[in-house]
């Protein structure tokens, strides 16, 4: 691929020769700036001895308190387990979420049958709009004591005793990150189908004739050229990586499926800062701790980025 | 040809849609026109303000200000009521920072945020500026209610509150204390043995484990869990001691520990099970019972939600029938509070606070308090010489059915004590089921001190508080269900280390010294 | 089909065995809680909490879609989400296509400064507070306009959409130019068309974000004929779960409804128009489209 060089053209003249396209970008710059970067200044709460009924001047009048805080959070009794938990379930995430739905799309891309390819693929995401409320709820018919998996397995002597997945601490991490697939590997999917449809039919025939394999195809033509999305995406979803990546599912699993019983493994940072942040309406509080979240993610995706430039040449920017 | 056919399905689904919405749009027309021909009656006689309610529990059960209740305040004040009920928790904190709040906000959270001048009317201001009066109202509701706001004034009256003397002189047993339900039938089954204590119920868990093996013998499910056996054994969320003015949170009172053991002694009996306890949601926690996969089961005291679940487990089990366990505890153990749970405000932003004081004005008063809860008298009840409420066949019938919200819809009563709330559950029921009642007011003493004493959330304390809760979550359900005693005895010391450094003793301090300021309130 | 089949080398057999099992898998494993949901919403609520239903309604009826027939707050409901989609999900879609594009040349004066004001959106917020007054001061809050002007830059799309538009060759868009046409016009004539997969993809997260979206209705806006599809359902659901803080004052249900059988038929309602339409984008996406025809 040959790009259009500008070479020797003064800052001013390249400036003048894009202007169509700056003002594209400049017109959703406005909109970051407008819906994004003005609320930002909320941020500054986290440092202040903000309480809601200082209205909203009040986040810039209320008294200075440092990083009264942050010491809270990491001085808690919980802190430990919050953060072992957090991480835990985020990176099982990104292992076992993230490529689930790159294998799922080209299995579909490889599919002979055009019909069966359209019903598995429309299926496939149908959990995508089943809020976590139900599917909570569902699993809870599925998953309890007497649910249908535990009487299939122990009707079958599959089991000796019913597993009560729901209420295991050992096995809520398992539940999460299964529960996880079920529901986003479908929709994810069609991210990645859609790069796969741009790849060139041609390459694949001419491989074809050459007489390479299927699976020597899929790794030196389908793979490479959805790479650029496929790296794109995990540099997201890394960047996102406590909320839960691609899905951000973490906070709505762990609060739902939480419970007294598994807590020692589901309570997670955002549950917790929720039951005694903003649920009791201390916002400067809960401000504070999506800080660290913040700049965590942000250092992550940066990081990110750079390797993946060294790496594959491939980046966000 | 797919495009077609796709097509003939989507405007067949859209018929079909149009078609039942139709029907219902014509229904709701209709009867809309019949309610506008109602407003306008009643409009030539007085006309009608409308008041915005923000309602900030978002399970509240109706959001139509209809029924006969309804129509009897529209009578008396001449105010209508637009609902909204809150979706979102962070809803009325949002309002509350951008000072935009609705002409009146009914609301179980955030009592002591809005009890301030700033956001709110003061009651005493409405009595001077817009001719509202509350000669009715006990000076221990205003002094719960003041114990909320810092100036001294009152924002709301808190609901369900009940005054000492009131409290003393209740005719019918007590209602909302965590109880315990049991299958009758199968006690039936095993010769009704008798459980007058504690031991005696041990005893007949282990009857059950071994008669029934495929039943849990006491189900712990929904929000109560083991509130029943703390209660019994003297241990509650708040104890006061009244004698010597010391007050312990539940898990540094005295008898905490041994209760704990007890718990763990049921799980490892297998009298108690694990996926049970672990269940938040009340309804599901019902659903075990409903289904007849527990012998006991642990709830609330309440006649409406006994007849409920009685009917349930008799739907899906028509031989089954349901009893409640009278109280086995000693009494005597100083305990609960009827210090009100939720309260109405009005807001700053009130469009008309003269509607609002004529609403509230009336609802305050001894006979738009009682018309708020009990209906129309001379139609829904006559007033006993005691003092309690005669409910008429058709109160009585519809609240058998549980549909009192449906027809009489009793949820727009802003204010009420804990003892109409009280009379209009139990009164005219079953005499043999109010006797079991009765038991409970043993193990109840109130002391509305307790809650008025409560720090507010943005305090240290009151973070101390919310952070002692969480830890509860999720100690008690390691140290019931320890796999061993020596498994139990590291986990409550583990527990009790996490207490004294999340700042228990500050608390416990503190509340003990707020309780004598909130006695001091209450005159006591 | 059998020669076919015979034709095929090994390794070819052996992955067609091995995508087929595995996508019949998926196809059972996600199905089957949906249709599962489907029959819970058509049976009595009580009932349904004893197990023991797989395939079919076992007590039939209507209860927990009573709610949605008997007020007309739904269609008006239904008929807002329809507007907020379609509007909404036309506006972001335009908005974010256009920025993508742009930010796809990477020879773009100030590019790198652009991308990281892009991502540092994407992680830091003010919370809901400020964000709030911000609405207010524009004059967004309780009207339609907040469903579709505050959200209409996606900047996940605009990074995807980045990757996408980096791969069609720069020689289309120069020969379109040097036909005289301006950037806008050869935008799209030249690289939209070529671009429908993505775009396709980011009508479908948009659209669908847009349609479930309920927060915005229950913090932004108090007007009742303002009320979503989405946002009356979270109130459906939301009823149904007692509270846990004042539980002695919750409801009882005393008809055959229980919590999930409810949610399962607010949960058909809600999903029932995304089927529909589903069907109409997914053309896009299997269809192939050859944008790599033109690589040089």
């Amino acid at each position: 691929m040959s790009k259009g060089k500008v070479t020797g053209c003064k800052y001013f003249h390249a400036l003048k020769k894009q202007f169509s396209l700056q003002i594209f970008v400049w017109v959703g710059l406005i909109y970051l700036f407008v819906f994004s970067y003005l609320p930002m200044v909320g941020l500054v709460m986290g440092f202040k001895d903000y309480d809601i009924v200082d209205g909203v001047w009040g986040i810039f009048t209320s008294e200075w308190v440092g990083l009264k805080y942050f010491k809270e959070f990491v001085n808690d009794v919980m802190f430990e387990r919050l953060v072992r938990n957090t991480i835990a379930i985020s990176v099982l995430k990104m292992i076992f979420t993230f490529p689930m739905p790159i294998i799922f799309a080209v299995m579909l891309s490889e599919m002979r049958s055009l019909k069966y390819k359209k019903l598995v693929q429309t299926c496939s995401y149908l959990p995508h709009f089943i809020s976590w409320v139900v599917v909570a709820g569902i699993s809870f018919h599925f998953f309890s004591l007497k649910g249908i998996i535990n009487t299939l397995l122990v009707n079958t002597r599959l089991l000796q005793e019913p597993i009560s997945y729901l209420s295991d601490k050992d096995l809520y991490w398992a539940m999460a990150v299964f529960l996880d697939v079920w529901k986003e590997m479908g929709w994810w999917t069609i991210v990645f189908l859609a790069a796969i449809a741009g790849v060139n039919h041609e390459l694949h025939e001419a491989a074809a004739i050459d007489g390479a394999g299927r699976l020597k195809r899929i790794w030196h033509i389908t793979l490479p050229s959805i790479k650029p999305t496929v790296v794109i995406v995990l540099i997201l979803a890394i960047g996102n990586l406590f909320g839960g990546g691609l899905s951000g599912s973490n906070f709505e699993q762990s609060y739902l499926l939480g419970n007294s019983m598994n807590s020692e493994t589901s309570d997670i940072i955002q549950t917790y800062v929720y039951e005694v942040g903003l649920s009791q309406g201390r916002y400067a509080y809960a401000t504070a701790v999506g800080l660290i979240q913040s700049v965590i993610s942000l250092i992550l995706i940066l990081n990110c980025n750079f390797i993946s430039k060294k790496i594959s040449g491939s980046s966000l920017f | 040809m797919k495009k077609r056919i796709l097509a003939t399905f989507l405007s067949i689904i859209m018929v079909v849609t149009m078609g039942l919405t139709a029907c219902s749009d014509a229904k709701g027309e209709s009867s809309r026109t019949e309610d506008d021909g109602k407003e306008n009656t009643e409009g030539s006689e007085t006309k009608m303000d409308t008041l915005e309610v923000f309602i900030n529990m978002s399970w509240y059960p109706t959001d139509k200000f209809e029924g006969i209740i309804p129509n009897l305040i529209k009578e008396a004040t001449g105010v209508d009521l637009n609902v909204t009920i809150a979706t979102s928790n962070e809803q009325l904190g949002v309002m509350i920072s951008s000072g935009e709040l609705p002409d009146l906000i009914y609301t179980d959270s955030e009592i002591d945020r809005l009890s301030n001048s700033k956001f709110c009317y003061s009651y005493s201001e409405l009595e001077e500026l817009y001719g509202a009066s509350f000669e009715d109202l006990g000076d221990e509701a205003i002094a719960i209610a003041k114990s909320y706001s810092e100036d001294g004034d009152y924002y709301t009256v808190l609901n369900a509150t009940a005054t000492s003397d009131d409290w003393e002189n209740m005719k019918l047993g007590a209602v909302g204390q965590p109880t315990i339900m049991y299958r009758s039938d199968l006690m039936d089954e095993l010769g009704n043995p008798k459980i007058n204590t504690l031991e005696d119920f041990v005893e007949v868990l282990e009857l059950c484990k071994t008669t029934f093996p495929d039943m849990v013998p006491f189900g712990l499910g929904g929000v109560y869990k083991s509130q029943y056996i703390k209660n019994v054994m003297g241990v509650t969320n708040n104890i006061y001691d009244g004698a010597t003015g010391e007050y312990y949170y539940e898990a540094s009172a005295p008898g905490y520990k041994e209760c704990m053991q007890l718990m763990n002694e049921f799980a490892l009996k297998g009298y108690i099970e694990a996926e049970y306890y672990a269940n938040e949601n009340d309804g599901d926690g019902k659903q075990y019972f409903y289904n007849g996969d527990c012998v006991f089961f642990a709830d609330y005291l309440g006649y409406n939600d006994y007849t409920v679940i009685r009917n349930n487990v008799q739907s899906v089990n028509p031989a089954a029938d349901v009893a409640i366990l009278p109280w086995i505890g000693e009494g005597g153990v100083p305990m609960g509070s009827n210090a009100g749970w939720a309260g109405c405000f009005v807001s700053r932003n009130c469009s008309n606070p003269e509607a609002a004081a004529r609403l509230l004005t009336y609802q305050l008063s001894n006979e738009g308090r009682q018309a708020g809860m009990w209906g129309r008298e001379g139609i829904d009840y006559t007033l006993g010489d005691d003092g309690v409420p005669i409910f008429s066949e058709e109160f009585k019938e519809v609240r058998d059915n549980g549909e009192l919200v449906e027809v009489y819809n009793y949820r727009f009563s802003f204010y009420f004590t804990a003892i109409d709330e009280i009379y209009m559950n139990l009164s005219g029921g079953n005499q043999e089921i109010l006797d079991i009642f009765a038991t409970y007011r043993k193990g109840y003493q109130n002391y509305p001190e307790l809650a008025m004493a409560r720090p507010a959330a943005s305090t240290d304390e009151g973070v101390i508080y919310t952070k002692l809760e969480e830890l509860k979550k999720s100690y008690e359900a390691k140290l019931i269900f320890a796999a061993s005693e020596t498994e139990f005895e590291s986990t409550y010391a583990e527990y009790m280390e996490a207490l004294e450094q999340t700042g228990l003793q500050q608390y416990n301090d503190y509340m003990t010294t707020s309780i004598v300021e909130a006695r001091k309130l209450l005159g006591k | 089909m059998l020669e076919k089949w015979k034709k095929k080398n090994t390794e070819d057999k052996i992955i067609d065995v091995v995508i087929y099992l595995f996508c019949t898998l998926v196809l059972f494993i996600t199905i089957y809680p949906f249709y599962y949901i489907l029959i819970i919403s058509f049976n009595e609520g009580i009932d349904a909490s004893l197990g023991g239903i797989y395939w079919l309604p076992r007590k039939f009826t209507l209860d927990n879609y009573s709610d949605f027939f008997t007020d007309t707050k739904w269609l008006n409901g239904l008929w807002v989400s329809v507007l907020r989609t379609v509007i909404g999900t036309g506006l972001s879609v335009m908005l974010t296509t256009l920025v993508a594009y742009g930010l796809s040349f990477r020879h773009l004066k100030g590019r790198k400064i652009y991308m990281v004001l892009i991502i540092i959106s994407m992680y830091f917020g003010g919370g809901i507070i400020p964000y709030y007054t911000l609405l207010r001061t524009l004059g967004l809050i309780n009207t339609f306009a907040v469903y579709v002007i505050p959200g209409a830059l996606n900047t996940f799309f605009v990074l995807v959409g980045i990757a996408f538009f980096e791969d069609i060759p720069p020689s289309l868009r120069e020969s379109a130019k040097i036909d005289g046409a301006t950037e806008i016009n050869a935008f799209r004539k030249i690289i939209l068309p070529l671009s429908k997969p993505y775009v396709a993809t980011c009508v479908l997260f948009v659209g669908v974000n847009q349609w479930n979206n309920w927060f915005d209705t229950a913090i932004f806006v108090r007007d009742k004929t303002l009320s979503t599809l989405s946002f009356l359902m979270m109130q459906v659901i939301n009823s149904t779960q007692v509270s846990a803080t004042a539980p002695e004052h919750g409801i009882s249900i005393a008809s055959t409804t229980t919590t999930l059988s409810i949610q399962a038929a607010a949960m058909m309602v809600a999903t029932l128009p995304i089927i529909c339409i589903y069907p109409f984008l997914q053309k896009y996406f299997v269809s192939g489209i050859m944008i790599g025809s033109v690589k040089e």
